[in-house]
């Protein structure tokens, strides 16, 4: 009859499932994410295993990590030290250190595929396409040459001849980086400026081609928070100007959930939660990812102890079966122990690798 | 606050490095680190310094340990610092520092290390001092079979816990904790502020807390202290700096930490690029060539701390001309 009993319309308006409670600025991914459907994504990594030799055996570090970046888009992945966030970046570009290699998996950047390409070839696409920013600048940047030799390298690699026209486009990128008097600048080596400036000047390095992505691998650790803060707005920026695709390593929740639009939690080498940055800080499902966000100090905390997880991640020597959080895990049951779970998708931006979270309600979810 | 009540004194402390500037032959150059710095300190208060890097907090840190020479006077728990007193003065201030490993010596097993202090200050026979040694252990949230275990097989955050450990052995009344979680996970120095909170309630322990993240120090601490090139520009109650920053430094450094509630702007137009450390002015306010309010006068006369709390509250000094103008 179409007759909708009203307490059933309260009830729905008043539920107070936080899953239903997202946040108002979260419509722009939501609109985001439906065009990315249509669009090709720029990365693609799929069901990437790396390994790290210990003995003859390559053990692995990294597991079945797969996760997709469109043009433009800000994507950051968070975990402790040591849960492989920083090889998987490092995978991308084929930067691995001696002794890890990948084992399995693909890398699809721009249509092509990267694993398996010669140096050579990917010489031609680092620097150019794809570049990198580290957390150290100082030990990044040749202390031999000086500023503006090596930001108009990439461009005299990647097929600049004009020495006059190299200047210039330096000139400019350091302007864009918001380093003050460029001219007196490029005459100038590492070791004569500040931290800030180094990092300002490697974010220059690698954007001067203008790259369609940027891996940036704890770019701010190293510096104080005031100029922490102003590195964060200049990618921001760079983002939003350039439409460059940023790729953002930190442990540092803070700084992830105000730059990123979508984020990776890692734990172990494992994917453990994926979704909108808007999403995941406000509705956490997994329980590291609970113990993450509680164990920073905040306001609201003050003069109560903080959440702590008790334990620590485990080295790659002693994995086991089933989800690698369960020993740390205060709701962990029998089967979190042996089988790691399947993807469940909350929603089309959220999804989580765990077994405790109830699925009977993700149809409610699909329907909102 | 009466003179027994208080734990350390800091008064008038400057302090210079002398850094080479054109060469190994050229010219020396003295470069002033901290300025006519004072501070008071009760009895089992945590005091938190902030400020960036190179602002001295470090210097004045290693200043009331005695580690480093200083003009003025620190006076802790009665006690002056001077070269005959350093053994009494070890035992009334202790250190924790940034990076466990690098404080921690690798050949030696955590037992062999824990004992060190007591060994050196000569107390106690070997069986007394193994059992002080299990007692800290238990404190510090470590079980005794840690004793034989060697620095290579504890994780960063249980390496912090044998820090903060070592520094107990001497039951201290004052620890000074410089950047004692900046090279932690997340997680893991969430544990180590527990464990500092946990000290602080049952053995009365004063802390003073090292940090460049003014929403940690705000977190752990009673009151705070903002260093800004070598001289303290804002102290006041940890509540008072947090909720009302009177000095615009301290107001750059609330808004520098990226939080995660999404209601605080940060990439809004409210904000100011700031330019990187300007040249020094030769009187007047050091941070007035970053401010975004300063006045002519702000530049030519030198800042004096002025106290802008209403009488009867707890003091809250601030180094700024305008602050002092409007109130």
């Amino acid at each position: 009859m179409g007759y909708v009993r009203k307490s059933e319309v309260v009830r729905i308006a008043t539920i107070k499932d936080p899953c239903f409670l997202i946040p108002a600025s979260s419509t722009i991914l939501v609109n985001m994410s439906s065009q990315n459907r249509y669009r090709m994504p720029l990365l693609e990594v799929r069901d990437l295993v790396v390994g790290i030799k210990k003995g003859k055996k390559y053990l692995p570090a990294v597991e079945d990590i797969r996760f997709q970046m469109y043009p433009g888009e800000i994507v950051g992945i968070v975990g402790e030290s040591g849960c492989g966030k920083t090889l998987t970046a490092r995978s991308i570009p084929g930067l691995l250190p001696q002794g890890v290699q990948i084992m399995k998996g693909n890398i699809v950047f721009n249509g092509a595929e990267l694993r398996g390409l010669s140096q050579k070839e990917l010489c031609r696409i680092r620097g150019n396409e794809l570049s990198m920013v580290f957390q150290e600048p100082m030990t990044s940047l040749n202390p031999l040459l000086t500023i503006g030799r090596q930001i108009g390298e990439p461009l005299a690699l990647h097929g600049g001849k004009d020495g006059k026209l190299i200047y210039r486009q330096a000139l400019d990128i350091m302007r864009r980086v918001g380093l003050s008097e460029p001219e007196k600048l490029t005459a100038s080596y590492p070791h004569q400026l500040s931290g800030g400036m180094r990092q300002r000047v490697m974010i220059a390095l690698a954007i001067v081609c203008k790259p369609k992505l940027l891996i940036a691998d704890e770019p701010t650790t190293a510096l104080d928070v005031t100029i922490q803060a102003q590195i964060l707005r200049l990618l921001k920026g760079i983002n939003q100007e350039l439409g460059t695709a940023v790729l953002f390593i930190s442990h540092d929740l803070g700084v992830i959930s105000r730059i990123c639009d979508r984020v990776l939690v890692m734990y172990a080498g494992k994917l453990v939660e994926e979704g909108a940055v808007t999403v995941i800080f406000s509705h956490p499902q997994h329980e590291y990812t609970k113990g993450l966000l509680g164990s920073i100090p905040s306001k609201e905390r003050k003069g109560k102890p903080l959440i702590h997880i008790p334990g620590k991640v485990p080295s790659i020597n002693e994995k086991q079966a089933g989800c690698p959080f369960a020993p740390r895990c205060l709701r962990a049951e029998a089967p979190c122990f042996t089988r790691f779970p399947d993807k469940i998708s909350l929603s089309e931006h959220h999804h989580v690798y765990c077994s405790l979270i109830d699925t009977s309600h993700e149809a409610e979810y699909a329907g909102i | 606050m009466p003179e027994s009540e208080m734990l350390l004194q800091v008064r008038g402390v400057s302090n210079t490095y002398i850094t080479q500037i054109h060469g190994v032959w050229g010219r020396k150059e003295i470069k002033p680190v901290l300025d006519r710095v004072d501070l008071d300190m009760r009895h089992g208060e945590i005091f938190g310094l902030v400020g960036e890097s190179g602002c001295g907090k470090t210097t004045l840190g290693r200043s009331i340990l005695g580690l480093i020479d200083y003009e003025g006077d620190i006076i802790i728990d009665g006690l002056r610092q001077n070269k005959k007193q350093r053994r009494e003065m070890a035992r009334k201030v202790q250190a924790v520092f940034q990076d466990p490993s690098g404080s921690l010596n690798p050949a030696k097993h955590i037992g062999w290390l824990m004992e060190e202090p007591l060994r050196i200050h000569r107390i106690g026979t070997k069986q007394e001092r193994l059992k002080k040694v299990d007692e800290v252990l238990h404190l510090v949230g470590l079980d005794p079979s840690y004793k034989t275990r060697r620095v290579q097989e504890l994780s960063g955050g249980q390496k912090q816990r044998v820090c903060i450990g070592c520094a107990l052995m001497l039951e201290p009344k004052l620890i000074i904790a410089d950047e004692a979680i900046s090279s932690l996970d997340v997680s893991v120095g969430a544990q180590i502020l527990n464990l500092f909170q946990d000290l602080h309630r049952r053995l009365g322990l004063a802390l003073v807390f090292i940090s460049h993240n003014l929403k940690v120090v705000y977190y752990l601490c009673d009151r705070i202290a903002v260093m800004y090139r070598g001289q303290i520009v804002e102290l006041g109650a940890s509540e008072v700096i947090y909720a009302a920053p009177a000095h615009p430094y301290t107001r750059l450094l609330l808004d520098a930490v990226p939080e995660i509630d999404q209601r605080t702007p940060f990439f809004t137009s409210s904000y100011q690029e700031i330019p990187d450390e300007p040249e020094e002015a030769a009187s007047g306010c050091r941070f007035a060539g970053r401010c975004t309010r300063q006045t002519r006068a702000c530049r030519d006369t030198p800042q004096e701390l002025i106290s802008i709390a209403p009488p009867r509250e707890a003091p809250h000094l601030v180094r700024c001309h305008v602050q002092g103008v409007l109130k």
